[in-house]
């Protein structure tokens, strides 16, 4: 049976290509919520790895040999992402919590001190997602020395988040977590 | 915060990315109405005037996420 992400890709690539598509710009803009916006990046994100010829091969390299079957990478990787949104929520609110700016509404992203991070004094491991998720990798990496790591290699490699070759791998990181989030959160978990 | 969006026949897109390829510029757009609908456009210049128009084959498709997968797989703000 054709899943329902392969269905969102059909049609994406249906409603993208064609000549006779052709509208003038008219722009607009809408207030939106930040975790709508981060919902909004998943989909769009998921769809573009699913569909990816790059990203394809990079999942076939990373897992296909480890025998997990690809359907269940997508699924995992689409119902984790936008599970991923509690996580995000609880990272944003331990820097509300601890005074750590991360958002300007000019200047947009802020680039904190590792010092900035170390504040946070209920920082842990399982926050790390939610900084990669919110800030990005660069960013996310002074979260990672704040927590006495030497930086992301030293994490995966120490959790052994390691490919079939042996080298940390943020791929096999980030299906791990997701995996993690589909039992926690369809067990119910979240739902109190 | 605000968000930029685009009207295609009379219906409303948030604009996601935008995606810059050689001379190109490519948007990704998801429906404000049912965010399982996305399309990507081509923003073309023509007499002054701006359109968006539909990709050429699979192939500008492909090249577009090959692109677009690049830059969220890095991932950095």
């Amino acid at each position: 049976m054709e899943n329902k992400m392969e269905k969102i890709i059909e049609r994406t690539k249906n409603n993208s290509i064609g000549k006779d598509k052709k509208n003038k710009l008219i722009k607009n803009s809408r207030k939106i919520v930040g975790a709508t916006l981060a919902t909004l990046m998943m989909i769009s994100t998921s769809v573009c790895l699913c569909s990816c010829k790059d990203a394809k091969n990079k999942i076939e390299a990373n897992y296909y040999l480890n025998n997990v079957i690809l359907d269940d990478y997508y699924t995992v990787y689409q119902q984790g992402s936008l599970y991923s949104n509690f996580i995000i929520s609880d990272v944003k609110q331990k820097l509300k919590d601890y005074n750590v700016k991360y958002y300007d509404d000019e200047k947009g992203y802020i680039k904190n001190e590792i010092s900035d991070y170390k504040k946070i004094e209920t920082l842990c491991d399982d926050d790390i997602f939610g900084f990669y998720k919110l800030l990005g990798k660069k960013e996310s990496e002074k979260v990672i020395e704040a927590l006495g790591y030497k930086n992301w290699n030293d994490y995966l490699a120490k959790n052994n988040f390691v490919d079939q070759n042996g080298k940390p791998s943020i791929t096999v990181w980030e299906y791990s977590v997701y995996k993690d989030l589909v039992e926690k959160y369809d067990e119910g978990e979240k739902i109190k | 915060m605000k968000i930029d969006t685009v009207i295609l026949d009379d219906k409303e897109y948030y604009i996601i990315e935008k995606i810059k390829i050689d001379d190109n510029q490519y948007f990704v757009l998801i429906s404000v109405d049912d965010n399982e609908y996305i399309y990507i456009r081509k923003l073309l210049i023509e007499n002054d005037e701006e359109y968006l128009i539909g990709l050429e084959d699979e192939k500008e498709f492909d090249l577009v996420m090959n692109v677009y997968y690049n830059m969220v797989s890095t991932n950095d703000k």
